[in-house]
């Protein structure tokens, strides 16, 4: 390692690197060859189209998401949403990030090649979201029934629930330090949910 | 004193980071940390090196050393491994080509998570601490824009969105492969050992027990993924990885079917090929239809003739003479190099190694094939001689029982066990049997 401080790591992580670069050069030059400049958009672009731009517009969803309908003026469920919003969410888009060009009915020659339709995948797609979606709203109404009736015996939940799920915002608040037990903050709609509240709070 | 001044700007400028994403306050999801990042990395691992050799293997299923077979002449060392592809067992490529496409499908969430996983390391403050460092942060950026090119290529070919790609798609994905697996091994060498080191440091089972309200946040670690002012948890790492694993089944669900086949290819309802295209000999999957590779009825009407050539002056028959000669029979799949697949037809005709010795070439080494089509790159295809003498290839003239449909290449056309489906060349016109 004497001599090689300059570099910042072991002598191997060098030879390593640079055996990679040569490989993906000798790649690269037959990759390359035919539309250098369009393999490059597809190679590098790819990057900021997920770093740049789909990361931060799914990031901004989410965030944005929390933060309209936290502010709304009804009063929100008191057990917690948005994974019911983020599953169906999720699942329905990464549905539409494989299959966009079939799902939007790009291809051209999608008939032309294989003698099928290409028209059912949209409606192949928009059934699906509507089930996820109908599956996560059947879900979630179970859930706040649970929770209600839970609440009308006011009564806590059994360990097992409680310790399963919580509304956003019970818990550990944020800034508090590592390890201490998580603090009750939330306007309880019901003195069941409250119950369930300082259940949770406590345990 | 120079050197002391800027070494001064330099310590300024690296600890006061521009604001946002640069500054670790930004980033606040209490579950991000190197645990979590080792569990996806460790998928990836076994996932990509499946990926990475199913895709060598069908590249080696072409034969591209034989003429007429390779889609990239320009290949140099890269197609150093190639071997003799066998005819068995004949549902090798079926399987080969299933794994490659579905698991590379089925992968897009684990690669995304993990992408996700590491974000904050892209916006690393200083960006660059040393040279090698920023070396490193170079390959990355071949890691992480080989990985996406190497799936968006994939994904857009098999659902025939050639339009948008630059370049032939077997060049593009043969060569991207290449381009990516340096990166790949040599992160997977320097990040082994703190993936194994992050994966001892919780216990899988403890994570899957532990439920959203008891997640916390992993100890602060010095590479910066873990949040240094962690949100309330909305989810546990056991609901993240469980979140990535119901995507991977969705996305599995709606494409695997088409590589199954029988009654399961309605259930592939988002795959190309989870159609049924019909009933009756003749209803399963065609690679091409005639219209879209120009062929005719007239081309393959009266007159059209297979023509035989070896050694001595060429012969040619017409259908009712092949239909004449000893016919055989072979339950056999179609598999496409797009993934999808068909289960067993039974295929018959006359054996190759019959038309082999009809041009006085029993001992032929290969077999160029050509087809009525023309202006495509598998209008034609060779076959080696292991392929030629297996009892169960055939220039087959019917199918479960009745003639071939000109979409499966009536009049005749080409099956061979465990070959690419495009090798399986229809409409035959001529086959040139060529000694070593």
């Amino acid at each position: 390692m004497f001599g090689f401080r300059w570099y910042g790591a072991n002598p191997l992580h060098l030879l390593a690197l640079i055996g990679c670069f040569a490989l993906a050069g000798y790649a690269g030059l037959r990759l390359f060859d035919a539309r250098p400049l369009a393999v490059a958009v597809w190679l590098f672009g790819s990057v900021i189209a997920h770093d740049l731009v789909l990361f931060p517009l799914y990031a901004l969803a989410d965030r944005s998401v929390h933060g309209v309908l936290r502010h709304r003026p009804a009063p929100m469920p008191a057990v917690p949403w948005i994974n019911y919003l983020r599953v169906p969410v999720l699942l329905s888009g990464l549905l539409l990030l494989v299959y966009f060009p079939l799902i939007l009915g790009y291809p051209p020659g999608y008939t032309l090649i294989t003698g099928m339709s290409v028209s059912v995948y949209l409606d192949r797609w928009l059934l699906a979201t509507a089930v996820l979606f109908g599956a996560s709203a059947v879900a979630f109404a179970l859930r706040l029934r649970r929770h209600r009736r839970a609440g009308s015996r006011s009564r806590p939940p059994d360990s097992r629930r409680g310790r399963e799920g919580r509304p956003r915002g019970v818990g550990r608040s944020e800034g508090a330090p590592r390890g201490e037990p998580p603090a009750g903050r939330l306007a309880a709609p019901d003195p069941g949910c409250a119950a369930t509240v300082r259940a949770w709070s406590s345990g | 004193m120079l050197r002391g001044a800027l070494g001064q700007g330099w310590r300024t400028v690296a600890d006061s980071p521009p604001p946002g994403p640069f500054r670790r306050g930004f980033w606040r999801s209490p579950i991000r940390g190197p645990w979590l990042t080792a569990v996806l990395g460790s998928v990836l691992l076994v996932g990509i090196t499946i990926l990475f050799v199913t895709g060598l293997a069908s590249y080696a299923a072409y034969n591209p050393d034989l003429r007429s077979n390779d889609m990239t002449p320009g290949k140099g060392l890269l197609g150093f491994y190639l071997f003799d592809w066998p005819t068995e067992p004949y549902w090798l490529y079926r399987l080969n080509q299933g794994v490659h496409v579905t698991l590379g499908i089925v992968l897009v969430p684990v690669l995304l998570a993990k992408l996700w996983s590491v974000i904050p390391k892209l916006f690393d403050w200083p960006p660059v601490r040393s040279l090698a460092q920023l070396v490193e942060r170079v390959s990355l950026l071949l890691l992480v824009g080989g990985a996406i090119f190497e799936f968006a290529t994939g994904i857009v070919n098999i659902q025939y969105w050639y339009q948008p790609l630059p370049g032939s798609f077997y060049s593009l994905h043969f060569y991207g492969a290449w381009v990516f697996i340096g990166a790949f091994v040599v992160h997977v060498g320097i990040r082994f050992p703190r993936m194994v080191r992050a994966l001892r440091s919780r216990s899988l089972r403890d994570e899957l027990r532990t439920g959203t309200a008891a997640t916390r946040p992993e100890p602060l670690d010095e590479h910066g993924l873990v949040a240094a002012d962690p949100a309330p948890p909305t989810m546990s790492r056991r609901g993240a990885l469980g979140l990535v694993g119901a995507g991977s089944l969705t996305l599995f669900v709606a494409t695997a079917g088409q590589s199954l086949g029988g009654p399961l290819r309605r259930t592939a309802l988002l795959a190309p090929r989870g159609q049924i295209l019909g009933s009756g000999p003749n209803g399963f999957q065609v690679n091409k239809t005639a219209f879209a590779a120009g062929v005719t009825a007239a081309q393959t009407g009266q007159s059209w003739r297979l023509e035989l050539v070896g050694a001595g002056a060429p012969v040619a028959f017409d259908r009712d003479e092949l239909l004449a000669m000893p016919q055989h029979s072979a339950q056999l799949p179609i598999a496409c190099v797009e993934g999808w697949s068909t289960s067993n037809q039974l295929w018959s005709g006359v054996r190759l190694a019959d038309l082999a010795r009809l041009a006085g070439r029993p001992d032929a080494a290969s077999v160029l094939i050509e087809s009525v089509q023309r202006g495509s790159a598998f209008a034609n295809a060779s076959m080696r001689r292991n392929q030629i003498l297996d009892s169960r290839s055939l220039l087959a003239l019917r199918v479960n029982g009745a003639d071939l449909s000109l979409d499966h290449g009536f009049p005749a056309r080409v099956i061979v066990p465990a070959a690419p489906g495009v090798h399986n060349t229809k409409w035959v016109a001529r086959m040139t049997f060529v000694e070593a």
